[in-house]
């Protein structure tokens, strides 16, 4: 973690606007894609991730880095709130897509091809573990290093790489599941 | 599960993150080839997958949201805290109109007084259970003065002194059963006269050659007594002041006696030289207020002195000689608490 990302977050715990402000836009991104790839649907994805910025800054007092990037605590935060909010429906990672959501592309062949991979994933990351969802969204989805991802999942990186391949068989084979992938 | 194809499957994703072709990946691990494959284009097209973006009015529905939260915290800390400790601490952690080197400063300050507060606490407690002739013992005392000073109403002050003179003639006791060697002051009444061994509040008291007593003795009076430990467990008088009472003054005209060696002139230590009683001599505790300084001349205090003649005490005055010796004859009678 960084110096800056240290101070903002010793300000923001104080209630700090302009912290808080520069957090939000920092993890803003990786928070939402986090959400957007549990739960699979833009509109909820996006109150989730507002929501979990809301509790970091009402809980950033006991926040404690223990050596780990501060967007894995946001995940954290964001991993329960999804948790509740399966819970409280008893559903699964079923969840329609709407028109919205697509990246806002001229070309409709390609708005049209980005629809149907993204539901094929999100459809397909339901069948995966929680370990292997988190790493193929850090590394594929994210771009993430294996040393980033092995920090924010607090695993060292021979155990990424071991996951890493044992998440892409189980999404492939979801993927197949889900008529999405032809060998 | 194949490790080398783990690893394989590893350096083929970052050659792929790097531009590399999958064919070229795939020419170089030709025997994994066939698994490899699949997992690598599924990654490929993970990576390509654009993830929707979220509305910029979310967005900023969400900043708005978060920027109410932090005004929220802002306003609940900054409510009147229970401790003073955490305004002060508040204050000068957060004050804007400080200017950042003074308030350093004043945290500096803060810290050093601190620590101050915690040594000299941590001095007086541990000075708790000490008595005469270790190095702490006057902190003790001084600790026991500073309690006295601060002390208001007079019931509450004189409480405490009998308090503090019942501590010091035991912690006396204590050092002259330990064998101390150690110079000693405490006060107190005269209980018992006998040649050349006082009883002073319970302590025994040896007389020597060379002990200066000042004022008149006897039983029931008050007296000032520094002492020496020599360490044989006896207390030995150096000085004896007679006085009118607690930190009292000595009593005007009054003689000097020094005892000669060989006993001749006791202090007042025959029966046949009576001290007053301690009925007939009262103390009032209520005319230590009204006592004259130091620096007031007696006649500043004319209710003291009534007019009438003083009766005639032959009996009292052993050595009319000594008669002629003024009252303030003693340097420092009023010796401060130590």
């Amino acid at each position: 973690m960084s110096d800056v990302e240290l101070d903002l977050i010793q300000l923001a715990a104080q209630g700090d606007a302009s912290a808080c402000k520069a957090l939000y836009e920092r993890h803003y991104e990786a928070v939402y894609r986090y959400c957007y790839y549990h739960v699979g649907d833009v509109a909820q994805a996006q109150d989730v991730t507002s929501e979990v910025f809301v509790r970091m800054v009402q809980s950033l007092d006991t926040f404690n880095a223990r050596g780990r990037p501060f967007v894995a605590w946001l995940y954290a935060i964001a991993h329960n709130l999804i948790a509740d909010i399966y819970r409280r429906t008893n559903r699964a990672l079923e969840l329609p897509l709407d028109e919205s959501m697509v990246a806002s592309e001229d070309n409709p062949s390609r708005i049209a091809e980005q629809r149907l991979l993204a539901e094929c994933l999100v459809a397909a990351l339901a069948y995966l573990t929680e370990e292997q969802r988190q790493v193929i969204l850090f590394k594929f989805v994210q771009g993430q290093s294996n040393v980033e991802v092995a920090r924010l999942m607090n695993k060292s990186e021979g155990a990424i790489k071991s996951l890493q391949f044992r998440a892409l068989a189980a999404l492939r084979r979801a993927l197949e599941k889900e008529h999405c992938y032809e060998p | 599960m194949n490790p080398d194809l783990q690893v394989a499957l590893d350096e083929c994703l970052q050659l792929l993150q790097y531009g590399t072709d999958i064919s070229v990946c795939l020419a170089t691990y030709p025997q994994h080839a066939s698994e490899l494959r699949p997992l690598l284009e599924l990654a490929a097209a993970v990576r390509k997958v654009d993830t929707p973006v979220p509305a910029e009015s979310a967005r900023a529905a969400g900043l708005h949201r978060i920027l109410e939260a932090a005004a929220a915290k802002r306003a609940s800390q900054s409510q009147p805290a229970f401790a003073p400790w955490h305004g002060l601490r508040s204050w000068l952690g957060d004050s804007q109109s400080l200017h950042k080197n003074v308030r350093l400063a004043l945290q500096m300050t803060f810290a050093s007084v601190m620590v101050l507060a915690v040594i000299i606490s941590g001095t007086v407690v541990a000075s708790a259970a000490t008595m005469p002739g270790d190095v702490l013992y006057p902190v003790k005392l001084a600790a026991q003065q500073a309690q006295l000073t601060l002390t208001f109403g007079e019931v509450a002050r004189q409480h405490l002194e009998e308090q503090f003179g019942v501590q010091q003639r035991l912690d006396v006791q204590r050092a002259v059963q330990a064998g101390r060697h150690a110079e000693v002051q405490l006060e107190g009444r005269v209980d018992q006269v006998a040649e050349n061994v006082w009883v002073v509040n319970g302590l025994t008291i040896r007389f020597e050659p060379g002990t200066t007593v000042v004022g008149q003795p006897g039983i029931g009076v008050w007296v000032n007594v520094r002492a020496r430990l020599p360490g044989d467990g006896s207390l030995i008088a150096t000085q004896v002041v007679v006085t009118e009472g607690r930190h009292g003054q000595p009593p005007k005209t009054v003689p000097h006696v020094t005892a000669e060696p060989g006993g001749t002139s006791e202090p007042a230590g025959t029966p046949s030289v009576p001290g007053p009683k301690p009925k007939e001599t009262p103390i009032p505790k209520s005319t230590l207020k009204s006592r004259p300084t130091d620096a007031m001349p007696p006649q500043a205090k004319p209710t003291d002195q009534p007019k009438l003649p003083p009766e005639p005490k032959a009996t009292k005055e052993p050595k009319p000689t000594q008669e002629s010796k003024p009252a303030r004859e003693p340097k420092s009678p009023r010796e401060p608490r130590p």
